[in-house]
C-alpha cells in the first residue's frame, strides 16, 4: 500500500538555539519562497556585498545564502526527485541572551511506498521520494524551514544578527549558511517523527529514526518501546545512542578521543563522571593531572564559590590538588583563576542546578593554565558528602582528568554516537540531535557552535552517514 | 584483627569467672555497628556537621586491623565557618569498680613543614549516671560527663597532638562499689570550622577497658599485658 500523508501536525520545530553552528552526488533542491511582499526574501533594503555574497538587497542576499547551502546539500545527495523547501523569515522565539535561529522539519512523510526499506515505518518525504524514484507528493514542498527575522535586533541577541556571507568569516555574527545546512538536515531526515515528550508515534507507527535510536539502559530501540519507555529514554542522558552502521563506522575518523573524569580512592564515589569541558584553559590531554580532590569552603552554608582570592586554609587545602568549587555568584573563569593562583592543578565546578549532562564552562581567560570541567549538581553533592570525611589536607578521593583509551568524544565505547537526551527534555532539540559532548563539534548538535561546517560527511562530519543509515 | 578477637575471647572468659568488672574492647572494624552495640554519637558543635565516622585510610591507616578500621572526627564536625566543635562518642554502659585500666590509641594527621598545623584536642570523660547519654545541649556543656579522666593536647597547641599512633592509659577512679558508668570521648576544639585556626582530623583506635590485674592471671600477652605493665611504672 502506498500512503501519502500531509503531516501538518508533525510540526517538528527543531530549534537551533543561538550559539553557533555551521554539505554533495546530485539532487536538485528548490527553495520555495514563502515570504510576503517586502519581507524576508523580498526585503528591498539595500546592502553591500559581503563575503562572497554579491546580492545588493537584504532579500537577495538571504536567497543567495539559501542557494549556497542548498548547493552543498545537492552535491551530497542523490535523488531523481527535486526537493522543495518551503522557506521564509518569521519572528521566532527570542530574548536578550538566546534565540531560536531557525527551525525545520518534514512537511510531508510517507510509508509503505514501493521501495520502502521497512514496512509500516514512516520516512521523511524527501527520502521517500528518493527511494520511490518518483514524486509521491505532486510537486508539493516536502520540507518546511523558517528562520528568525528579528535576530540581532533589540532583545533578540542584539547585535548578533545573521552573517549573510558565504565564506564562513562570520566573526561575532551567526553564520546563516551553517544554520541553513543544519536545518535542511533536519528536514531531509535528521529528526525523529515520534514525540519524545509523550512517547507517541505518528498514528502509532514507528519512524525509520525509531528503529535506529537505541537505549543502553533498557537495551531496546524506540521502535520496540512503549510510550512510557520512550519518555524515560528521551531523558536518559548519554545512554541514548544511534545504532546505524554508517555513523558507527565513520565515527573514529571524525571524533577525537573523549576527555574523561575518573574518581578513585573511595568506593562510594569511584567511577567515571559526566563532564562538561571548559572553553578556557588547556585542553584535557593524555597526561592530564591525577590528584586528590579537596573542596573550597567559603560560605556559611558550606559552599565554596571561590569568587575572591582564597583564604590561607582553603589555599592550603587545594595546593597541588583538584579543587571542588560551587557554581554561582561569579564567572567560571574567575573561580578557576582563583584556584590556580592558590596552587590547584585542576578544578571541578559543581553545578547548582539539577540536570544532566553538565554543560561546558563558558568564558575566556588566556592566563588560565589548569584544566577545569563542570560536573552535575547530583555528582557534586555526592562528592561533597564523601569529602566530609576529610582532614585539612587530605580526602583520600582522587580525580584523574584524561583522555579515554576506548572512547571518542560524543560516542559510546563501541563508537556509536550519543544522541542529545538532556534531563529535563528540551522540546525541539532532544532526541533529534547528536549529543553536545561530540568533539570536534558536529553540524547536527543542538547548539550553534563556533566552528563553521561546510562539510556533511566523514572525515569532517557525521550528518550524511546518519542520513545514509536512514536510506539516503 | 585476628589478634584482637582472640584477646576479646580471653577477656570475656576472664570476666565470666570474676563477674565483677566491666570490660570493653573495640577496634572499629565497622563504625555503623557501634549503635547496635550500645555506643552513642552526639554532636553538640556549633551548627553541627559530621558525627564521628569510619576512619579514612586515605588520610592515615589504622593502628591495628584493616586500613580504615578506626573511628575519626574531623573539623567538618561543625558546618560553621568559625565555631566550636564538641563532638561526642560514648561507650556502651560499663559496670565498673574503679581500678580498671582504660587504654586507647589516637593520632592526628602529619602535616608538612610548609603547612599550617591545625590543633586538635581529645577529652576522655566519665559519667557515673548509669546509661545516661546526657552531655548537655551545647558546645560547652558536659552534662553527666563532668569528670575528666584524661585529655590529649589539653591546651590546644598546634603540634601538641601526636601525629603518629600513640597509646594513652588511665586508671578508672574508685567507684565505691560496682556502678554502671559510661566513658565519653569528646573531640573538643574551639575556633574551628573552615575559617577557624584549629581543628583537623583525629583517629581513635583499639579502645580497651581491662579489669584489675588480679582478675587477669591468664592474660599475659599482647595489648592487655602492656597496659598492666604501664600502670605499674
Ligand atoms: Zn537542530
Amino acid at each position: 500500500m502506498i500512503a501519502k500523508q500531509i503531516a501538518q501536525n508533525v510540526a517538528l520545530a527543531l530549534a537551533l538555539l543561538g550559539a553557533p553552528l555551521a554539505a554533495q552526488a546530485a539532487a536538485e533542491i528548490i527553495i520555495v519562497n514563502a515570504d510576503g511582499p517586502g519581507e524576508g526574501f523580498n526585503d528591498p533594503t539595500p546592502v553591500l556585498p559581503i563575503g562572497g555574497n554579491t546580492g545588493t538587497t537584504l532579500g537577495q542576499q538571504r536567497l543567495n545564502a539559501f542557494q549556497f547551502a542548498a548547493d552543498i546539500w545537492s552535491k551530497q545527495l542523490t535523488s531523481a526527485v527535486p526537493i522543495r523547501i518551503k522557506s521564509n523569515f518569521d519572528p521566532l522565539t527570542c530574548d536578550k541572551d538566546s534565540a531560536t535561529l531557525g527551525s525545520a522539519g518534514a512537511l510531508l512523510i510517507n510509508r509503505d511506498f514501493a521501495g520502502a526499506p521497512r514496512a509500516n515505518t514512516w520516512y521523511h518525504g524527501a527520502l521517500s521520494n528518493k527511494l520511490l524514484g518518483a514524486d509521491d507528493f505532486e510537486g508539493e514542498p516536502v520540507i518546511r524551514a523558517r528562520f528568525n527575522s528579528n535576530l540581532g535586533q533589540a532583545n533578540c541577541l542584539e547585535g548578533g544578527g545573521f552573517y549573510l556571507g558565504t565564506d564562513g568569516k562570520h566573526g561575532k555574527l551567526t553564520d546563516l549558511v551553517g544554520v541553513l545546512l543544519h536545518e535542511f538536515g533536519h528536514g531531509l531526515g535528521f529528526s525523529n517523527l515520534t514525540n519524545g515528550q509523550t512517547g507517541k508515534q505518528q498514528s502509532n507507527i514507528p519512524s525509520s529514526w525509531d528503529h535506529l535510536l537505541y537505549d543502553l539502559t533498557t537495551q531496546k530501540t524506540w521502535a520496540e518501546m512503549t510510550d512510557a519507555e520512550r519518555v524515560a529514554s528521551g531523558i536518559n542522558s548519554r545512554k541514548l545512542i544511534w545504532r546505524g552502521a554508517n555513523v558507527t563506522q565513520a565515527s573514529p575518523k571524525v571524533l577525537q578521543a573523549a576527555p574523561e573524569l575518573r574518581i578513585s580512592g573511595m568506593a562510594s564515589v569511584a567511577g567515571l563522571y559526566q563532564i562538561g569541558t571548559a572553553s578556557f584553559g588547556p585542553q584535557i590531554t593524555n597526561n592530564g593531572p591525577t590528584s586528590e580532590v579537596m573542596p573550597v569552603v567559603d560560605q556559611a552554608d558550606g559552599r565554596g564559590l571561590a569568587c575572591e582570592p582564597l583564604s590561607t586554609s582553603n589555599a592550603q587545602a587545594i595546593r597541588g590538588k583538584t579543587a571542588l568549587i560551587d557554581r554561582g555568584a561569579c564567572t567560571f573563569s574567575v573561580k578557576v583563576k582563583n584556584a590556580q593562583l592558590a596552587g590547584a592543578v585542576a578544578v571541578l565546578v559543581a553545578d547548582h542546578t539539577a540536570g544532566s549532562p553538565p554543560p561546558g564552562l563558558s568564558g575566556d581567560d588566556p592566563t588560565i593554565t589548569i584544566p577545569s570541567v563542570r560536573i552535575t549538581k547530583d555528582d557534586g553533592d555526592k562528592l561533597k558528602l564523601a569529602l566530609k570525611n576529610r582532614s585539612r589536607n587530605r580526602s583520600g578521593i582522587f580525580a584523574a582528568l584524561g583522555i579515554s583509551a576506548t572512547q571518542r568524544a560524543g560516542a559510546d565505547e563501541q563508537g556509536r554516537l550519543l544522541m542529545f537526551a538532556p534531563n529535563p527534555y528540551q522540546p525541539g532539540s532532544s532526541v533529534s540531535h547528536f549529543d553536545t559532548s561530540a568533539s570536534p563539534d558536529l553540524l547536527m548538535e543542538p547548539f550553534n557552535t563556533e566552528s563553521v561546517k561546510r562539510n556533511l560527511d566523514a572525515p569532517f562530519d557525521l550528518t550524511f552517514p546518519l542520513l545514509k543509515d536512514l536510506g539516503w | 584483627m585476628k589478634a584482637i578477637h582472640t584477646l576479646t575471647a580471653f577477656t570475656l572468659i576472664a570476666l565470666a569467672s570474676t563477674a565483677n568488672a566491666g570490660a570493653l574492647i573495640e577496634g572499629f572494624d565497622d563504625v555503623t555497628t557501634l549503635g547496635g552495640k550500645g555506643w552513642s554519637f552526639i554532636n553538640n558543635s556549633t551548627s553541627a556537621g559530621s558525627n564521628w565516622f569510619q576512619g579514612n585510610d586515605g588520610i592515615f591507616s589504622s593502628q591495628r586491623g584493616a586500613a580504615n578500621s578506626y573511628v575519626s572526627a574531623s573539623y567538618t564536625s561543625t558546618n560553621s565557618l568559625s565555631g566550636t566543635i564538641s563532638n561526642w562518642l560514648l561507650t556502651p554502659t560499663l559496670s565498673l569498680h574503679g581500678g580498671e585500666t582504660l587504654s586507647f590509641f589516637t593520632r592526628t594527621e602529619a602535616v608538612g613543614s610548609d603547612d599550617k598545623a591545625f590543633a586538635d584536642r581529645l577529652e576522655v570523660r566519665l559519667s557515673r549516671q548509669g546509661g545516661s547519654a546526657n552531655v548537655g545541649s551545647d558546645a560547652n556543656s558536659l552534662g553527666d560527663f563532668s569528670m575528666l579522666l584524661t585529655a590529649v593536647n589539653s591546651d590546644l597547641t598546634p603540634t601538641g597532638f601526636p601525629s603518629d599512633w600513640k597509646m594513652f592509659s588511665v586508671v578508672i577512679p574508685d567507684m565505691k562499689g560496682l556502678a554502671d558508668a559510661r566513658i565519653g570521648f569528646r573531640y573538643w576544639v574551639t575556633d574551628a570550622g573552615a575559617n577557624g585556626s584549629n581543628g583537623n582530623y583525629i583517629g581513635l583506635d583499639t579502645i580497651s577497658v581491662v579489669p584489675v590485674p588480679s582478675t587477669l592471671a591468664c592474660l599475659g600477652l599482647g595489648l592487655i599485658g602492656m597496659a598492666v605493665r604501664r600502670r605499674r611504672q
